[in-house]
């Protein structure tokens, strides 16, 4: 019987150029963490522009899903605007938004393109995401539907795998 | 934590969302850093790889024409690409485990998950840095060594002989701690 040619494994710990380069006695540096807390303050109007915009995104392509769900094209690109509103909705003013975001990604990304099968819980997501920028929710009432939604999510995507 | 001099450190932000791009440079720049390039997609990271002495890429995932899985494999097998073990963050809002051992399977360094904190950001930058992973070459990964703890008194099977498990060792406290 042959015997399986196994290649051996190669290990490699390459020089730290970066730990030499980036060395420093500290004297005379800022607390980086408060300097970009403050320079986040300082674009706050921004992100909160930005992430208004991406939220603004999603009514589009929640129309081009709704219209042909199943298309591939049209759920990759209400996956990313959603995944651009995840990233920006915290920064930009609504950290109320994040668990939807969250919740709707895992739905949007599920295998088997669990999505497709319910349309409405989707649209749910968004309406939510759209709410918490319009501050019709409470922190509250925005947390206990994040969590209905993401049960519901969850409760989807074990169905169909 | 230790202190670096960052104002020496040049990254290259890869996203195609110009708003996600700008938070992570207004970041950086807070930080100390002064060399911040930037690219919209994985192609032109890689034109910018070529012409730039890049230290640290921080990279999104879902991107067109060239995604960051894709950007991360190209940097890590094609000779096109200078530096192959050069660090790469992925910064993305996919969190799952799954996801996780995919870009790890790809030769990504570190997982950081959206939306972005300023300590995040940091922690994963001093891991580059000051505790960076040793690489593995095997019949089907080139990367960063997947396991990041201590395996000194590791006495059971060495798995890693077998190229083909290669891929089906990971540390799962750590990916968890990676989503967070």
């Amino acid at each position: 019987m042959a015997k399986k040619v196994q290649r051996p494994i190669e290990f490699i710990t390459p020089p730290n150029v970066l730990r030499a380069k980036l060395a420093t006695d500290g004297l005379g540096l800022r607390d980086p963490l408060a300097a970009a807390d403050k320079a986040l303050k300082q674009i706050s109007t921004e992100c909160n522009a930005w992430a208004q915009e991406e939220i603004d995104k999603l009514q589009e392509k929640r129309e081009a899903f709704v219209a042909a769900p199943k298309d591939t094209k049209a759920l990759n690109a209400l996956t990313k605007v959603v995944m651009d509103v995840k990233g920006l909705a915290t920064q930009g003013g609504y950290p109320d938004a994040d668990p939807f975001a969250t919740s709707l990604i895992a739905l949007l990304t599920a295998p088997g393109n669990a999505a497709s099968a319910n349309v409405p819980l989707v649209e749910a997501h968004i309406d939510a995401i759209r709410a918490t920028r319009d501050k019709k929710h409470s922190t509250e009432v925005a947390a206990a539907l994040a969590a209905e939604l993401s049960a519901q999510t969850s409760d989807l995507a074990v169905g169909i795998s | 934590m230790k202190a670096y001099d960052f104002s020496r450190l040049n990254v290259l932000v890869v996203d195609d969302s110009s708003h996600m791009r700008q938070l992570v440079r207004t970041i950086l720049y807070a930080f100390g850093c002064l060399n911040v390039y930037d690219a919209s997609d994985g192609t032109q990271a890689i034109a910018m790889l070529q012409k730039h002495q890049v230290d640290i890429l921080i990279i999104d995932w879902m991107m067109e024409p060239m995604d960051g899985i894709d950007l991360t494999r190209t940097i890590r097998n094609d000779e096109i690409v200078p530096n192959p073990y050069v660090p790469i963050i992925m910064l993305t809002a996919h969190t799952t485990i799954q996801n996780i051992l995919h870009a790890r399977e790809a030769g990504v360094t570190e997982y950081l998950a959206k939306p972005l904190t300023p300590r995040g950001l940091l922690s994963r930058l001093h891991m580059v840095i000051g505790n960076p992973r040793p690489f593995v070459r095997t019949a089907h990964f080139f990367g960063p060594d997947r396991r990041r703890k201590d395996s000194s008194f590791y006495t059971g099977p060495e798995r890693r002989e077998d190229a083909d498990k290669a891929a089906d060792i990971f540390e799962l406290d750590d990916m968890e701690d990676d989503a967070a």
